[in-house]
């Protein structure tokens, strides 16, 4: 599902950020990204994303190599991955409904498969009551599960759950990694980037450690050490 | 595509209304800018009238020494008549003249008249040739067809020359009239492509986050930036819109006191909009939606970076 092949990433100014990181995710994986504040996680999803482009290296998503994607695909590559952010990323002048809806919107979708497929989706995040509730209206807890929702409706191959559980309290944050873990157990690919110690060491899932911008190591099933 | 194109109409209007005191903001100050060039359209329409009017009064009025025989202004009449600058020639002769002088008094005086005519034993006063143009740039080309005439030797006096002066400056005033109105136009048309443009960079700029979201969960370039060039026509039509709403209902109530303020002057300014509707308020559709569409699409271009 996913493939870096020493892949590397230097900003201007030779600041290396990613070097030479080589690691491969299968189809339906549970996988921990971890590593401290700068090591260089959310580098990685903004590669998977075509926010950023790898200075040397190939990356792919889904056997499609995204290295150097041309500009018009990039939004046809982010509609087949969900993506989850620490500080939600909702629309704010929309309501939950309309930002799920946005997510099928742009991707052209019916009429009739919103009004299907949304209510579907916010019933799986529990927020089906809240649906016409504006992100300012709802708890950090909540929005994360929205924008869960929001990555989860075109039914992704793969969701990027990049720090989900950073700004939220131990018992919400168990509750958006359950959510999780049920989405995995349909065969959605989940990759977790985290630095959250608990969650890590509670799962017992692979996990991936980068550290100085390389892959200091790559264990299944295996413990968040330092 | 059909299904896109909807979807962009109602992201266009829901960030319309959502955003609703910008847009307020900008349909004011747009309105108040369409209300200014239809206050010129309006001063350019009345001064129409007024030189159409002294245009419609003005003739050439040729009288014949008195010995002229009535035969030779017959067809000096029929010969300028043929012009294909002259409109109208009526022939006036010496009798017709006389009964019009006295149709003039009350038969009193006419008794009197009479008896002052009976004393003079001739008419005295001359034949005469009335002659309207199509335009008044006719008047020259026939002022000069009468002088080059066989007859411009019986001509004993002609009456253009009166109105000649008024009407140049008229003209002239006309002519300012329109410079003015057509700079003033210009002036706003600049005044509302920087408020458009100033509109959609603060909406660029407020809504910077969202359109950086929106990218991020797979929104085209074009699913963002469609909406905001559709928002700046909605803002054309609702403030032209506004526009007619606010004029109509004040020229109306103006109408009768622009009547009897210019007296005599029957200057419809209801009728002169209602007239040219289509062509009025359709080219303000058409420049301000051009204005907004290119405007906004050089504000897009600048600042939106998607």
């Amino acid at each position: 599902m996913i493939k870096f092949d020493s892949v590397h990433k230097t900003y201007p100014g030779n600041i290396e950020v990613l070097k030479d990181v080589t690691f491969s995710v299968g189809s339906g994986e549970f996988v921990f990204l971890v590593g401290q504040s700068g090591a260089g996680k959310s580098t990685l999803v903004k590669l998977l994303t075509s926010e950023e482009r790898p200075s040397k290296g190939r990356v792919e998503v889904g056997g499609w190599d995204i290295t150097r994607i041309p500009r018009r695909d990039i939004p046809r590559l982010r509609r087949q991955i969900g993506v989850v952010y620490q500080d939600f990323k909702l629309i704010e002048k929309k309501t939950l409904w309309e930002n799920v809806a946005f997510a099928l919107e742009v991707c052209g979708e019916s009429f009739h498969t919103v009004r299907t497929v949304v209510p579907q989706v916010l019933n799986i995040v529990g927020l089906e009551e809240k649906a016409d509730r504006y992100p300012q209206q709802l708890s950090g807890g909540e929005q994360q599960r929205a924008a869960i929702a929001r990555a989860l409706v075109n039914r992704p191959k793969l969701l990027i759950a990049d720090e989900p559980t950073g700004d939220l309290d131990s018992l919400t944050a168990k509750g958006i990694v359950d959510l999780l873990l049920r989405i995995n157990s349909v065969g959605t690919t989940i990759l977790f980037v985290t630095h959250n110690r608990e969650i890590v060491n509670m799962l017992k899932r692979r996990v991936i450690l980068i550290h100085d911008g390389g892959v200091r190591s790559d264990k299944s099933r295996a413990k968040y050490f330092l | 595509m059909l299904r896109a194109h909807a979807r962009i109409v109602k992201f266009a209007l829901q960030n319309f209304f959502r955003n609703f005191w910008l847009s307020a903001v900008t349909i004011f100050i747009l309105t108040l800018s369409f209300l200014t060039v239809n206050f010129f359209i309006l001063a350019n329409g009345f001064t129409d009238a007024v030189v159409q009017r002294i245009e419609d009064r003005i003739t050439i009025k040729v009288y014949f020494a008195p010995s002229t025989q009535e035969s030779d202004v017959k067809v000096f009449a029929d010969q300028i008549g043929a012009l294909p600058q002259v409109a109208l020639v009526t022939y006036i002769s010496k009798q017709q003249a006389l009964d019009e002088f006295k149709s003039g008094f009350a038969d009193q005086e006419n008794a009197r008249i009479e008896e002052a005519l009976g004393e003079l034993e001739t008419n005295p006063l001359p034949s005469s040739v009335l002659i309207s143009a199509h335009t008044v740039e006719d008047y020259p080309a026939i002022l000069s067809a009468i002088d080059q005439s066989a007859y411009a030797g019986l001509i004993e006096k002609r009456s253009y020359d009166d109105h000649r002066g008024f009407l140049t400056t008229l003209e002239q005033m006309k002519k300012k009239i329109r410079e003015a109105g057509t700079g003033i136009t210009i002036f706003f048309a600049l005044i509302i492509a920087l408020i458009v443009y100033n509109t959609i960079r603060i909406t660029i700029y407020s809504r910077r986050k969202e359109f950086g979201i929106m990218k991020l969960v797979g929104a085209s370039n074009w699913f963002i930036r469609a909406p905001l060039i559709l928002e700046s026509i909605f803002y054309s039509l609702a403030s032209l819109a506004l526009t007619i709403l606010i004029l109509y209902p004040t020229l109306s109530f103006l109408q009768p006191y622009i009547a009897r303020y210019f007296d005599g002057l029957a200057f419809d300014v209801l009728g002169y909009f209602n007239s040219s509707f289509v062509e009025i308020f359709g080219y303000q559709l058409a420049s301000s939606l051009v204005l907004n569409i290119l405007t906004s699409g050089l504000a897009i271009g600048r600042y939106l970076r998607v």
